[in-house]
């Protein structure tokens, strides 16, 4: 799996996980159970997507699913490196930009949203 | 399994281009039409994406071809034209070709493939410049039709129709939910939301509302669903079109919107409006989130806006209409199913045996007169004459089908003969048993063909006779009783009655001094011997005997005549039972032995008592009303011994227009009879036909009446011949 990477750098209340490569299908069991792990040990997620090189709506699907658990159980996700070329022209595509975030009162991390 | 998709395919491609056919055939006669347009591409596009799936790859590299320049057609940037439609004719004929050549029941050439493809591309060459590369709508990038997408989102984004927002489009309301194994078998959404956003302004909303948690996902599924309103001068069928691979894959809605011309941004409906209409919230729900308030109707009423009257009358509306989109909704879900001919068969087949053994019950039945077993055996003849008539109504089809193979016929021959032929039909939608409408296809091929080669005239005769230099060929086909009467009626030249007869004289068919009625000299057409050719087939055709024809008619019990006036044209009306496994027929007895006629082609029964007979003065020939019928006596024919009664009865038939009767002792009554064949080794016995179980168990056989009455008029022609000889 050269090439994709989850890397985490620690803290005690929050870890900032960096994705690196193809945020793709191929990969996509490998990134599920990464987030699992990352979401158990920590109560703020610092995701860094600027590493990312390629993605798809498995990719996006997993992301969202991240961002759900989070709210639920009451912990932070915060996202960065989302706003380059290659996630909005994806996003827009597959038509995620939205004017209300999916889980009620919170900002959706595609663009848009929040109350 | 793979061959079983292939079979599937195979099936699927044959049906695709008897539509395509028909599609074409319309297309030329108005090639204006956008709505055939788009069939032949659809059929394309289901061609090419098939057989790419199932392996057939020459077949989808070429009808890629075709469906290209289709697609140009589509965009209003290649006119329909005659070059175009016989191009596309000649395509579709490959592709049957390259099908038959993998059944190993034909060969293709792949120079013919090659040749078609130059002409097509000659053809849109000079045009496709004009309408390329326009992307529309929301700012699609190219690098998003990423190379791993297929290649018909490439091809279709570079031919997408310019949406101008100016122009007057019709908005859609589409949701597009795929399967959640979508991504398994390579369909990537995007890709067809892409094609979407190529149709014209369209706006994508992303539903993630299934997505369960991290320890739910499986990663590989989809969970997502689409809505999205697209407005475009298209039409739906370029909507389709779009999710045409993947039409089993997902649930697709598209929904025409009812928004005002232009402003979108006035009066909109309301939001809650919205989302009911969409589903996505119920009536109910959004009347509890309401329910502090008044309903708009009470309110209306309160103000004295409305009265309350016209407020029922508009509920009513809303529920009319809810019921009727309810009722058309579940019509669609009554979907159709393919079975395989043989099951058909089979299951006719058993019907038929029930229907015997059903007939023995009743006579039991009514010997033992027991009322229990009476009322048993009447309820179980009723539900089997259902069964019988249901199972026999599964193998309907209708006619239509063949029709449109003779539209090709009569396109391709008058082209051939430098005529100008129009076919006109009536009554496609005719119902015959699917047997029956097989066996019938090549007789009326035969019957076409003679009236455009024979009967309608070139263009010059026809302008000089005073008529259309167009000539018709009018097919129709209706029901009458148990059978359907085809006619194939031409306003060409007409028969001449004089050269028939002439030819007739010469062949040693008649004498020459014959008298002859006008009906009797048209009918030589189809003696033996009239024409030389021998057998019927789908691809020779001319100099076909039409007593062959004949042949192939009376072989499905049917029967044909022909009318005809010089200069006017010939009409041939042929009546074909509609079916050929159970029929309606007439039982009588001869002796201790019980035959069956067919009940469609007998007139009347009279008596014949032994004074007519002395009165006749040994010619078989019995007054009826006046008129002399000559008729057959069956005790004579079969050889059947025994004493005649003092009374026997003539069963009077009619036989290609003219009456015939046959005597036999005694007429028993209606007969239902399912038709058992002989077997091998009676099968070519002279007169009889078939055999039938009746209650009692008995065999019963069924005369062939126009053979009996063929071999009848033969020996009297020989006779005839004798007694010249004789008196020479």
């Amino acid at each position: 799996m050269a090439d994709f990477k989850v890397m985490q750098a620690n803290g005690n209340e929050s870890r900032v996980v960096t994705i690196c490569g193809k945020l793709t299908i191929p990969h996509a069991q490998d990134i599920k159970v990464a987030l699992i792990e990352v979401l158990a040990m920590t109560k703020h997620i610092e995701l860094d997507l600027k590493e990312v090189t390629d993605v798809d709506l498995t990719g996006i699907q997993l992301l969202c699913a991240l961002h759900r658990d989070t709210v639920n159980l009451k912990k932070k996700l915060s996202v960065s490196g989302n706003s380059n070329e290659l996630f909005s022209d994806f996003s827009a595509a597959s038509g995620f930009p939205r004017h209300i975030g999916c889980v009620a009162g919170e900002q959706c991390i595609w663009g848009g949203g929040g109350n | 399994m793979i061959d079983k998709f292939r079979e599937s395919f195979k099936e699927e491609a044959s049906e695709l281009l008897a539509e395509l056919e028909t599609a074409l055939l319309d297309l030329e006669a108005s090639p204006e039409d956008t709505e055939l347009i788009g069939r032949v591409f659809r059929a394309m596009h289901t061609l090419k994406g098939s057989g790419a799936m199932f392996g057939f790859d020459d077949i989808a590299t070429f009808t890629h071809e075709v469906e290209t320049v289709f697609d140009l057609v589509r965009n209003g940037v290649i006119p329909v034209s005659r070059e175009l439609i016989n191009l596309t004719l000649a395509a579709r004929d490959q592709v049957k070709g390259m099908l038959q050549a993998d059944e190993g029941t034909g060969t293709w050439d792949s120079a013919v493939t090659t040749e078609i493809t130059v002409s097509l591309k000659k053809l849109a060459a000079g045009s496709i410049q004009a309408d390329v590369n326009c992307q529309t709508g929301t700012e699609v990038t190219n690098s998003q039709v990423s190379s791993s997408e297929s290649t018909l989102s490439g091809d279709e984004l570079t031919t997408a129709k310019q949406f101008d927002p100016s122009s007057e489009g019709v908005t859609y309301r589409i949701r597009f939910a795929p399967v959640e194994n979508i991504f398994m078998n390579g369909t990537n959404p995007v890709s067809l939301l892409n094609e979407l956003r190529g149709l014209g302004h369209c706006c994508v909303v992303a539903q993630t509302r299934n997505i369960p948690s991290l320890t739910k996902i499986n990663p590989e599924s989809c969970y997502l669903f689409w809505d999205v309103v697209l407005t475009t001068t298209c039409g739906i069928n370029a909507i389709q079109d779009v999710f045409i691979f993947v039409e089993d894959d997902c649930e697709l809605k598209i929904e025409q919107m009812q928004v005002g011309t232009g402003d979108i941004s006035g009066d909109y409906r309301k939001l809650g409006e919205i989302l009911v209409e969409r589903g996505d919230l119920s009536t109910e729900d959004l009347g509890k989130t309401l329910s502090g308030m008044k309903r708009i109707g009470e309110v209306l009423v309160e103000s004295g806006l409305v009265t309350p009257d016209r407020i029922n009358s508009a509920l009513t509306e809303q529920n009319h209409a809810k019921l009727l989109i309810k009722e058309r909704q579940s019509q669609e879900v009554a979907a159709s199913i393919r079975v395989p001919a043989e099951k058909l068969d089979i299951l006719v087949n058993l019907v038929g045996e029930l229907v015997t053994v059903q007939a023995r019950l009743s006579q039991t039945a009514a010997l033992k007169n027991e009322s229990i077993l009476t009322s048993i055996a009447e309820e179980v003849e009723r539900l089997t004459g259902e069964l019988r008539d249901n199972a026999l109504n599964i193998r309907m089809l209708p006619i239509g089908s063949t029709f449109s193979k003779f539209q090709r016929l009569v396109r391709d021959l008058s082209n051939e003969l430098g005529k100008e032929v129009e076919m006109t039909t009536e009554g496609a939608e005719t119902e015959l048993d699917k047997t029956v409408i097989e066996r019938l296809s090549d007789p009326l091929v035969h019957l076409i063909r003679n009236s455009i080669d024979h009967g309608v005239e070139l263009p010059e005769i026809r302008t000089a006779a005073g008529k259309d230099r167009k000539g018709t060929v009018h097919l129709t086909a209706v029901h009458s009783g148990d059978s359907v009467l085809i006619t194939i009626k031409d306003d060409g030249a007409g028969l001449d009655k004089d050269a028939i007869r002439r030819k007739a004289v010469e062949k040693g068919l008649i004498q020459e001094n014959a008298e002859m009625s006008e009906k009797e000299i048209y009918s030589l057409i189809f003696a033996p011997g009239f024409s030389t050719a021998q057998k019927v087939t789908s691809v020779s055709g001319r100099g076909v005997g039409m007593d062959v024809v004949k042949r192939a008619i009376d072989a499905l019990r049917g029967t044909i005549e022909l009318s005809s006036k010089r200069g006017n044209g010939t009409t041939i009306t042929v009546r074909i039972p509609l079916t050929l496994a159970i029929i309606e027929s007439l039982l009588v007895k001869i002796g201790d032995d019980r035959f069956v006629l067919p009940l469609s082609i007998v007139d009347e029964c009279v008596e014949l008592s032994r004074t007519d007979i002395a009165n006749a003065h040994g010619r078989n020939l019995a007054s009826v009303r006046g008129r002399l019928i000559p008729y057959i006596p069956l005790r004579e024919r079969f050889r059947v011994t025994g004493e005649v009664p003092d009374i026997q009865q003539i069963v009077i038939t009619r036989i290609d227009g003219i009456q015939v009767g046959f005597v036999v002792d005694h007429v028993i009554g209606e007969h239902q009879t399912v038709i058992k064949s002989l077997g091998k080794m009676y099968k070519n016995i002279e007169g009889i036909s078939g055999a039938t179980i009746l209650g009692d168990g008995d065999v019963a056989l069924i005369l062939d009446i126009q053979q009996l009455a063929r071999r009848e008029e033969l020996a009297e022609r020989l006779a005839g011949g004798h007694r010249e000889l004789l008196a020479a």
